[in-house]
């Protein structure tokens, strides 16, 4: 029934669901003060993380681009049939997916409430998003773009601190929605031939039917990133997060419309198609000057690091939908360091928020006295805004030059709109670094990251710092 | 039953379970043995018939060993429960495998006016109006379906299947008689099975009822309806079946907005769940639709996945209870989860399950059912079931907020084993056929096309 040529992809694809069930079965009582259901969670994620180094190391130096291909037959009548496959630009997302997990576990080290439920939902979010990073038919593609649907919803619900419920049912039914769709669209294209996605622009259908398809595949998928007017539903979902661990997850879900959109736009796109590239480009410019302006003007970092996250997802987006495949590794390059960034940059506003909140400290220049702290998060902010102190720098710098290249009017919008969401961050850095008024010499401090924490984003740095050095770290 | 009752001295509910145990398996086995048999051209044996009645008392079996515990918690009599359900399980066997529509409208009818005293046990005031207009409606619906054959056998002598279909064939009967006493038939059927805009009954019914009756109604009738509409329309009416078509397709649209609609205006977790059922009555309807090998086969995987479901949610009401009292409000589960988290994330699943979300086994009906209307270009109705089934949703989000996201404010009582042992096997069922759904495909296909003969 199986057929695979390699172990690594079973391996990076079972893990977690097996963290799943261990967590099930293990104890969260009062003594255990969920520790070891942490350190299990942990436990997964670094397993998985090493695997996945492993195969990211394979892959570069085997042939081909999609490697690692395993075959499922899962059903005759009719005949589905599920194809698995790994590239380097889906391994380094992978990767980063994992990492940001790993910094949001750590994020949630002395949280109490529901450990369990917390970390079982995370690892189900993990199973479902690298399963779908590595889908390369229709059906698997689907399966799990909806699956990791039902454990964000739950750990948003559950963690969230959501005021209005209608707000989450809105946020999971628009969601849902785009997956009816794209449901839909691969029910026909499935009654054509039973595609696999990389040949989906080969697929004939009649014009009315093909306009519909494409339709559907673009509506499903862009509904996953927080474009205008729909922004809000996502946006304040996002907001209101204060758990790290949540935050870092629903900031992964755009990357699955990314992905998505990505993986299955062909790169010589059918005449059909014109329309809604041209309506995507619309849209994503509004998007982005619209959210960056929101985040500039707003107090909430929540807000503004959201507004910066959005900027860049449509920003990767555009890249990867230039009609050249030679930015998709740079894209590729370039999120896996981005992603591991903003996770790191929320797990220490979160630190801040929990400290200003338990010792009633004013936000401004609560940096001064947590050296720690104000310096990975002016690292990681740093980074975050292009400085050359990851991947980042170099290959935004190329996708840029690409945008430029293709539609001069488009990139300087872009580039408005990411100077802008930038310089928020920048401009909260500098108030939380800067206090207005001088500090008194008995005011109660804010305590700083342990040192245990400090030494894993130390880390953390490090291999950014070798991401920018050499983007093919991996291959040692 | 009866005779035990009269001449034992000292029995208790769980006698009743075990003659009622020993009787299913005798059926079961008997209907091994006249496999393929046919009985005076009034029965037939085949496999389509055989998988309905195993299945049947596959589910019967496991929710009378779920309704025992509920009559031991609460030491009431369950002589009533079990006596009435076996005497409908057996009008349900003969009305599957019925050759003659008068032995089919016996038989549905004795089996559905049987449920008015299960509707009796432990009854109150408000229970007994309810039950007597439920028992009216029967009535009324039962004369119609009366009516129907009556108007068949004046103008035939013999209502065997075949004699019927050939008549028609033949013209022998004119069309509009043939159009008459079906369309009686079919609404008889329609009503019985709970489809909109006959669904009126079910809902109350299911609310008003003990959880063993509730379960009992929600999960078994509906398998025998489903094989004897199919049945009736594949054997006895297919030549007319293209002059229901508009007629089906609209109940079928109907029952999947009144299913989502309705499941959202409801607070009563046994309400929500009878309107999700007719949601999925509804789609099984349009999915049938023509009837034709594939149409049969996802409606049959759907209604299978949905049967599935249904009775894992029903197990689990076995387990939320409080005080001895079983909880069928959202008010009363709230947060749920901190205490049974294991009832509630089977709870979840099977949720899940209903909605056709991946990876669970609701997706594989979803799937053939969706992709057999591609098949068939009815792109509207897609879109109609797919709508409401969003509009579904809300109401089963509205269920597990109550569940996860609420705090807790009741203490539950403790969950019986054999709550736990028949939701470990009911999602061992699910996870085996959604890793390999051969199991459930391969097979079924062959033996439901003996209905297609």
């Amino acid at each position: 029934m199986i057929e695979q040529t390699n172990i690594f992809l079973p391996l990076i694809m079972s893990i977690p669901l097996l963290g799943v069930l261990f967590a099930l079965i293990s104890k969260d009582n009062a003594e255990a003060k969920g520790n070891n259901i942490l350190s299990l969670g942990m436990l997964v994620t670094l397993t998985n993380l090493l695997i996945i180094f492993f195969a990211l190391r394979a892959v570069a130096g085997g042939e081909g681009d999609i490697q690692f291909v395993s075959n499922i037959n899962w059903l005759s009548t009719p005949k589905i049939e599920f194809v698995f496959g790994a590239d380097i630009f889906s391994l380094l997302l992978i990767a980063a997916v994992h990492c940001a997990v790993l910094l949001g576990l750590i994020g949630i080290r002395n949280n109490t409430y529901r450990q369990k439920t917390l970390i079982i939902f995370a690892l189900l979010f993990l199973s479902m998003i690298t399963n779908y990073l590595l889908s390369y038919d229709l059906f698997s593609f689907y399966i799990f773009f909806e699956a990791m649907l039902l454990p964000l919803f739950m750990l948003v619900g559950i963690f969230g601190n959501i005021k209005k419920q209608d707000i989450l049912y809105r946020f999971f039914l628009y969601n849902l929605l785009g997956a009816v769709f794209l449901f839909i669209a691969l029910c026909i294209l499935f009654n054509q031939q039973n595609f696999n996605i990389q040949n989906i622009g080969n697929a004939h259908l009649i014009p009315k039917l093909q306009f519909f398809v494409w339709g559907a595949i673009f509506v499903a998928f862009l509904s996953r990133i927080p474009v205008w007017p729909f922004h809000y539903w996502i946006s304040s979902i996002n907001t209101n997060l204060s758990n790290p661990l949540v935050f870092i997850i629903a900031n992964l879900l755009p990357l699955t419309g990314v992905y998505g959109l990505i993986r299955f736009f062909p790169l010589t796109a059918p005449s059909i198609m014109t329309p809604y590239l041209v309506a995507l480009e619309i849209i994503s410019i509004i998007t982005m000057l619209v959210i960056a302006l929101i985040g500039f003007s707003n107090r909430d970092v929540r807000y503004k690091l959201f507004s910066y996250s959005s900027v860049y997802y449509i920003f990767y987006l555009l890249g990867a939908l230039l009609p050249t495949d030679t930015l998709l590794e740079n894209i590729g390059f370039s999120l896996f360091a981005w992603i591991i960034v903003v996770a790191a940059i929320e797990i220490i506003l979160s630190h801040i928020e929990k400290e200003k909140q338990c010792n009633g400290l004013m936000e401004c220049g609560i940096l001064c006295n947590i050296k720690r702290s104000s310096f990975a998060l002016s690292f990681f902010i740093l980074a975050a805004v292009g400085l050359p102190l990851s991947s980042i720098f170099l290959n935004n710098m190329l996708i840029f030059a690409g945008l430029l290249k293709f539609n001069l009017k488009m990139s300087i919008f872009i580039l408005l709109a990411i100077v802008l969401s930038s310089l928020s961050l920048l401009q909260h850095l500098f108030y939380l670094r800067y206090p207005q008024t001088e500090p008194q010499e008995n005011a109660v401090c804010a305590q700083d990251i342990s040192a245990s924490v400090f030494v894993f984003l130390m880390l953390v740095i490090i291999l950014l710092l070798a991401t920018f050095i050499n983007p093919f770290w991996y291959m040692g | 039953m009866t005779i035990v009752r009269i001449f034992r001295h000292q029995y208790t509910p769980k006698t009743f379970y075990t003659i009622s145990r020993f009787f299913i398996l005798l059926a079961a086995i008997f209907s091994a043995i006249f496999y393929n048999r046919n009985t005076a051209e009034y029965f037939y044996n085949n496999s389509f018939t055989n998988l309905f009645k195993f299945l049947i008392y596959i589910l019967v079996l496991i929710w009378n060993y779920l309704s025992v515990k509920r009559f031991i918690s609460k030491n009431t009599p369950s002589f009533a429960f079990y006596t009435i359900m076996m005497f409908n399980l057996l009008c349900i066997s003969l009305a599957i495998s019925a050759a003659n529509l008068w032995i089919l409208c016996f038989s549905l009818s004795l089996s559905f006016l049987c449920n008015y005293p299960l509707l009796l046990i432990e009854e109150t005031t408000k229970e007994k109006k309810l039950s007597a207009k439920y028992f009216i409606f029967s009535l009324l619906f039962i004369i119609a379906f009366f009516s129907g054959v009556f108007i068949l056998h004046t103008h035939i002598s013999n209502l065997n299947y075949t004699n019927i279909l050939q008549s028609i064939q033949t013209k022998q009967i004119s069309l509009n008689i043939g159009l008459i006493s079906a369309s009686l038939i079919f609404m008889a059927l329609l009503f019985m099975m709970g489809i909109a805009p006959f669904h009126f009954w079910f809902a109350e019914v299911v609310s008003i009822s003990i959880l063993p009756v509730a379960g009992y109604l929600t999960i078994v009738p509906i398998l025998a309806y489903f094989a004897c509409f199919i049945n009736i329309i594949a054997n006895v009416f297919a030549p007319l079946l293209p002059y229901f078509y508009k007629t089906f397709t609209i109940c079928g649209i109907l029952s999947v907005f009144m299913g989502a609609v309705g499941a959202n205006s409801e607070d009563n977790l046994r309400k929500i769940f009878a309107y999700s059922g007719l949601y999925c009555m509804g789609v099984i309807l349009l999915g049938l639709l023509p009837l034709n090998n594939y149409s049969l086969l996802s409606s049959f995987i759907y209604l299978l996945v949905y049967i599935i479901a249904v009775s894992g949610i029903y197990t689990v009401f076995y387990g939320y209870r409080s005080k001895g009292k079983y909880l069928s409000c959202l008010e009363d589960i709230k947060g749920v989860h901190s205490q049974r988290p294991y009832l509630s994330a089977a709870l979840l699943l099977f949720m899940i399950s209903l909605i056709g979300i991946p990876p669970m086994l609701g997706f594989l009906g979803k799937l053939s059912i969706i992709n057999n209307m591609v098949i068939d270009g009815k792109f509207i109705i897609i879109g109609t079931v797919l709508f409401a089934m969003i509009i579904l949703v809300y109401a089963y989000l509205k269920i597990i907020t109550a569940v996860y996201f609420e705090p807790r404010n009741n203490s539950f009582d403790i969950v019986d084993k054999g709550v736990y042992i028949c939701m470990i096997i009911n999602i061992l069922v699910m996870v085996i056929i959604i890793i390999d759904p051969q199991y459930l495909m391969h097979d079924i296909e062959k033996t439901l096309m003996a209905v297609l003969k």
